[in-house]
């Protein structure tokens, strides 16, 4: 394994051990009881193995502030960094977990007293930990509170009395439910929210921009990849359908509705010509334009994203927090000289003390 | 004052959850909490000056954007591959928040 990746946990465990002694005189200051700062180590420590983001290696050498050598015992100690794992499970399973079976059942004291074996001896029981809470979970929405949800995959839907009231300009979270997919690891459907103007909602326009074709290409995709495509179409088309709109119906751009950014209204004032001109065949093309643009824009999107990764950073932002030395360009090309560095990538993390690269622009 | 950069590490977000969860409970002031994390700073910037070993190389085909102020460069890069020795990593997209590095004496605190 690379440096890169060995040396995160150590440098973590430092850090912990460094905070922790660091803390202890202001919670004696605070008259906060020694036990808290212990029990807040261990949340801790629990939420960053929960986290997945750091390798465990096997080397005995690696991590684990005071590693004793137990390996001569190991049916006592796996049992018992079993127990430390069903704990870490237990602190994640208020939020995440579905397997009710790990959950909850942990010998607190066994628990406790298997945290100073070190968090070598936790990586059998920890990997299971993994492959159980890989899928993660997706709550279905519950009831049917929102009286603004829409079936993707119904057809065209009557305006809902609450909603035709609203504001047409106000912007309102949607539900989308797609059906499970084959590969998602997950048996329930899934529901994507994207926020689209109440105006949207009582013209229908949502049936004409979510077509099946954009709807089955994003299916395949993670939840929050899905919403964020699904948004950008929506706001897309929503923009197009309106601007078309905005042309048919208001001839007069200028006095009462003027912009003050002269450039705009010069530019309203052309398209108004062009609108009294052609006004039908340009209706017409636009119409088939959106259409045009509602293909393509999931064409688009496809190319945009690849399903490993896709899978991968289901909500990983690749990301390095760093300092830097130098960073430089030349025409186009740019250098960097960072150091000291946290890179988060596709959930894992890695450190480096320094990193050079170089990218155009 | 140290950096406040590394609060959105993993290490960051879980101490962070850590101690709000620890002022629900009462267990703890905010008053403490802030004054852990700002310790935690301190660690943070400290520890990764003395730990980490690793010398990371990386190339990008494109800059998409780049964005300075007061100091702080945030860059994002598309294609990126890391390689350290024989560990190729490749990312499509990377977002680079950095700031600029301090000169330190040699006694902190």
């Amino acid at each position: 394994m690379a440096l890169c990746q060995t040396s995160v946990l150590k440098v973590y465990h430092a850090v912990i051990e460094d905070v922790i002694t660091n803390v202890r005189d202001a919670f004696l200051d605070e008259g906060v009881d020694e036990q808290v700062l212990q029990e807040m180590k261990q949340i801790w420590r629990n939420k960053l193995l929960a986290s997945k983001a750091v390798e465990l290696t096997p080397d005995p050498s690696e991590g684990g502030s005071h590693p004793p050598p137990i390996v001569a015992n190991n049916p006592k100690v796996s049992k018992a960094a079993n127990a430390k794992a069903k704990k870490a499970a237990a602190a994640t399973s208020q939020s995440s977990l579905p397997a009710s079976s790990m959950a909850a059942k942990s010998p607190g004291a066994a628990g406790g007293g298997a945290a100073g074996s070190g968090l070598k001896n936790g990586q059998m029981p920890i990997k299971q930990e993994v492959t159980s809470q890989n899928p993660p979970p997706l709550h279905p929405t519950s009831g049917g509170s929102m009286p603004q949800r829409q079936q993707a995959t119904g057809g065209g839907q009557t305006p809902i009395p609450i909603v035709a009231s609203l504001d047409p300009n106000r912007i309102m979270p949607v539900n989308i439910t797609l059906p499970s997919t084959a590969g998602s690891g997950s048996s329930e459907s899934r529901v994507l929210t994207i926020q689209v103007p109440a105006s949207a909602l009582q013209e229908n326009q949502l049936t004409q921009i979510l077509t099946a074709h954009l709807i089955s290409s994003i299916m395949t995709l993670p939840t929050t990849l899905a919403s964020s495509v699904l948004q950008q179409h929506v706001n897309a088309a929503l923009t197009s359908a309106n601007i078309q709109k905005n042309m048919g119906a208001s001839k007069q751009l200028d006095g009462a509705l003027d912009s003050s950014d002269e450039d705009e209204s010069e530019e309203s004032d052309d398209n108004i010509d062009n609108d009294d001109d052609d006004d039908l065949d340009k209706d017409d093309d636009d119409d088939v334009e959106q259409e045009d643009a509602a293909e393509e824009e999931p064409l688009n999107s496809e190319d945009d994203v690849t399903d490993e990764d896709s899978t991968e950073t289901f909500d990983t932002d690749n990301v390095i927090v760093c300092q830097y030395d130098k960073i430089t360009r030349s025409r186009n090309k740019w250098k960097f000289y960072l150091k000291d560095g946290i890179m988060n990538m596709r959930g894992k993390d890695y450190v480096f003390q320094k990193s050079n690269g170089d990218a155009e622009w | 004052m140290a950096y406040q950069l590394y609060r959105t590490t993993t290490l960051g977000i879980t101490l962070q959850e850590t101690l709000t969860e620890c002022v629900q409970k009462g267990e703890m002031t905010p008053d403490l909490a802030r004054t852990v994390l700002l310790q935690f700073d301190k660690s943070m910037n400290e520890g990764l000056k003395q730990n980490a070993k690793s010398q990371l190389a990386f190339k990008a085909m494109k800059l998409e954007t780049y964005q300075m102020c007061d100091d702080v460069w945030t860059l994002k890069l598309n294609d990126v591959e890391f390689r350290e020795k024989e560990f190729v990593l490749k990312v499509d997209k990377v977002k680079i928040v950095a700031c600029v590095a301090k000169e330190e004496k040699t006694n902190t605190k």
